[in-house]
């Protein structure tokens, strides 16, 4: 646990989330347990889509966040790839390619048991080498103004951007966007941990937000922090262990 | 009984002589036959085959008891709990068959997972005349369903699911509030969310009946005993359901499950258990004969206290049980 006091704010924004925010199928009202649609959401996700790097972009890597599936809709709708974990990362890499999404089913395809339905689950080795992504999206708990956000406390996103950035996926062009409430931006400036990823944009229902001279490093999986902690036998992780284990060769 | 004497590892750094024993035990327990009345081996046997003292086979012993698969009964000897023995044998089969959860991946003590047939289920169940005759079909949020509530929404049916663990109550679904593009969507529990009506304690009532109930579970016996994941959701809903007055002996209950989910294993059900009247799995209809009386109602003294306040309806249930 930080020192800085987030876990005060996240508690603080889940209590604000149980006005603005909307259960989980089958987590309900636990934000412990997952990133929350909100109250507004559609209005966030229609500011992403202005940004350069959305219209650029023909394959965007989305968080499975309930608070991200209107922008998966619109990616589908839009024909853009998206690339996706399985909650928790569990199971590791998903993609969807647009294309096997039924026109009428493209709703059900954004959710999370479409995802499951739709998508084809993607090791790390068939990502390798590929046209790196301009744009990568994530939803969270909190936000501070500097950009530094802490989500459901597991550093997820830190590990998906550090795992896509050691098969090259990432590159300075990269843009992260945080889609969130208005309610979970901290006013404050907060000092970031080494592992943590600063976001380019912090997006909310009323409000686009730059994150000027964040300083973002390139990923890297940390692995001597692994030891011991849920990430360690993530299937996306040993699997990438292995990809370098060979390279090193 | 004469076994080979265990082979128990005594090297440094090996489990505890006790661990092992538990292991070795639990083993035991879920292959003892589903008809076989007789106890384990008696302590002396089993100090014998593991080498180890009565205290070491005794503490082994008591953790499965704790962990609830022996029943140590004085006088008469310990014997296998057999509804955690058939719990946990299916449990270990369901890891063969299951298909992941969008949330819960593999874990199947947190759902009941869908399972290659589960299609052939619902075309079966779809044939019952239960099935034609009913308008209302209470469906479990279990994922093994989930293509069966589009398809009763496309058979022209209310569907009533509860929300997981009954924790924000029952949602409908309507097939003239669900147009057909939407129903694929609206089965799934994410899809749910968005397309169903929550209903409150009045709406529910004013459902007036259900006709039929679907529900998925851990492992159910040919007699009709119904073995959910160990929360008794099942119970729960039935208990509201026909305290409310909208389920009863009329209401047919039926379960759709993978064939290795069915066991033979002389069960009865305990006070609260809903009996199966039906059994459907992908190669077949088996009717269980309905042996077992059906419970009726909530029993207010019995039901845990905290359930009045996570499960929904329960709390505004009660105040109008005691105002009464």
């Amino acid at each position: 646990m930080r020192a800085d006091g987030t876990q005060q704010h996240r508690e603080r924004i889940w209590a604000a989330l149980r006005r603005v925010g909307r259960p989980d199928s089958r987590f309900h009202w636990d934000f412990s347990s997952f990133i929350a649609d909100f109250a507004g959401s559609d209005a966030a996700t229609a500011r992403i889509l202005q940004l350069p790097a959305w219209q650029q972009a023909e394959r965007v890597f989305i968080t499975p966040d309930n608070s991200t599936e209107l922008l998966r809709r619109e990616a589908i709708r839009a024909g853009k790839t998206v690339l996706a974990t399985t909650y928790g990362i569990r199971r590791g890499f998903l993609q969807l390619d647009p294309a096997d999404v039924p026109p009428h089913e493209v709703s059900y395809a954004a959710t999370l048991d479409g995802l499951d339905r739709y998508a084809t689950p993607t090791p790390l080795a068939r990502l390798r080498g590929g046209e790196p992504l301009r744009l990568l999206v994530t939803g969270g708990s909190a936000i501070s103004r500097n950009g530094i956000r802490f989500g459901k406390g597991h550093g997820y996103f830190d590990l998906e951007w550090a795992m896509l950035s050691e098969i090259g996926l990432t590159t300075g062009e990269s843009e992260i966007v945080d889609i969130v409430h208005d309610a979970q931006v901290v006013d404050e400036v907060l000092t970031g941990e080494p592992h943590d990823v600063p976001v380019d944009w912090i997006v909310t229902p009323t409000r686009t937000i730059h994150v000027p001279d964040h300083g973002r490093e390139p990923g890297r999986v940390r692995w001597e922090l692994l030891p011991g902690t849920e990430h360690e036998h993530l299937p996306p992780i040993e699997e990438l262990r292995g990809l370098l284990a060979e390279e090193a060769h | 009984m004469s076994a080979p004497r265990s082979q128990l590892a005594r090297h440094a750094g090996a489990p505890p002589i006790y661990q092992q024993i538990a292991v070795a035990l639990r083993e035991l327990a879920l292959a003892h036959p589903w008809g076989d009345d007789q106890p384990l081996p008696p302590e002396g046997q089993l100090m014998e085959r593991f080498g180890a003292s009565r205290g070491t086979v005794r503490r082994a012993t008591e953790e499965l008891v704790r962990a609830g698969l022996l029943r140590a009964e004085p006088g008469r000897g310990t014997f296998v709990d057999r509804r955690t023995q058939v719990r946990l044998v299916i449990h270990d089969a369901l890891a063969g068959i299951a298909l992941p959860d969008s949330r819960w991946h593999l874990d199947v003590d947190a759902f009941v997972p869908d399972f290659a047939g589960s299609a052939r289920c619902h075309e079966l169940l779809r044939e019952l005349p239960a099935y034609h005759a009913a308008a209302t079909v209470f469906i479990t949020p279990d994922n093994s369903l989930e293509r069966l509530r589009a398809l009763a929404l496309d058979d022209g049916k209310t569907v009533l699911v509860p929300t997981f663990g009954m924790r924000r109550g029952i949602v409908a679904l309507r097939p003239d509030a669900v147009p057909p593009a939407d129903r694929e969507l609206a089965a799934t529990l994410d899809g749910l969310e968005r397309k169903g009506q929550r209903l409150t304690l009045a709406q529910l009532t004013d459902i007036g009946g259900v006709d039929l109930l679907v529900t998925g579970a851990m492992a159910v016996t040919s007699q009709g005993v119904h073995i959910g994941g160990g929360q008794a959701y099942l119970d729960l809903e039935w208990g509201i359901l026909t305290e409310l007055g909208l389920a009863g002996q009329a209401t047919t209950v039926a379960a759709v499950v993978h064939p290795v989910q069915v066991v033979d294993a002389p069960l009865r059900p305990q006070r609260f258990d809903l009996p199966l009247d039906t059994i459907v799995t992908p190669d077949g209809v088996l009717d269980t004969g309905a042996a077992f009386p059906r419970p009726h109602g909530i029993t207010w003294q019995a039901l845990r206290p905290d359930l009045v306040n996570t499960i929904a309806y329960l709390a505004e249930m009660e105040h109008q049980h005691h105002a009464r």
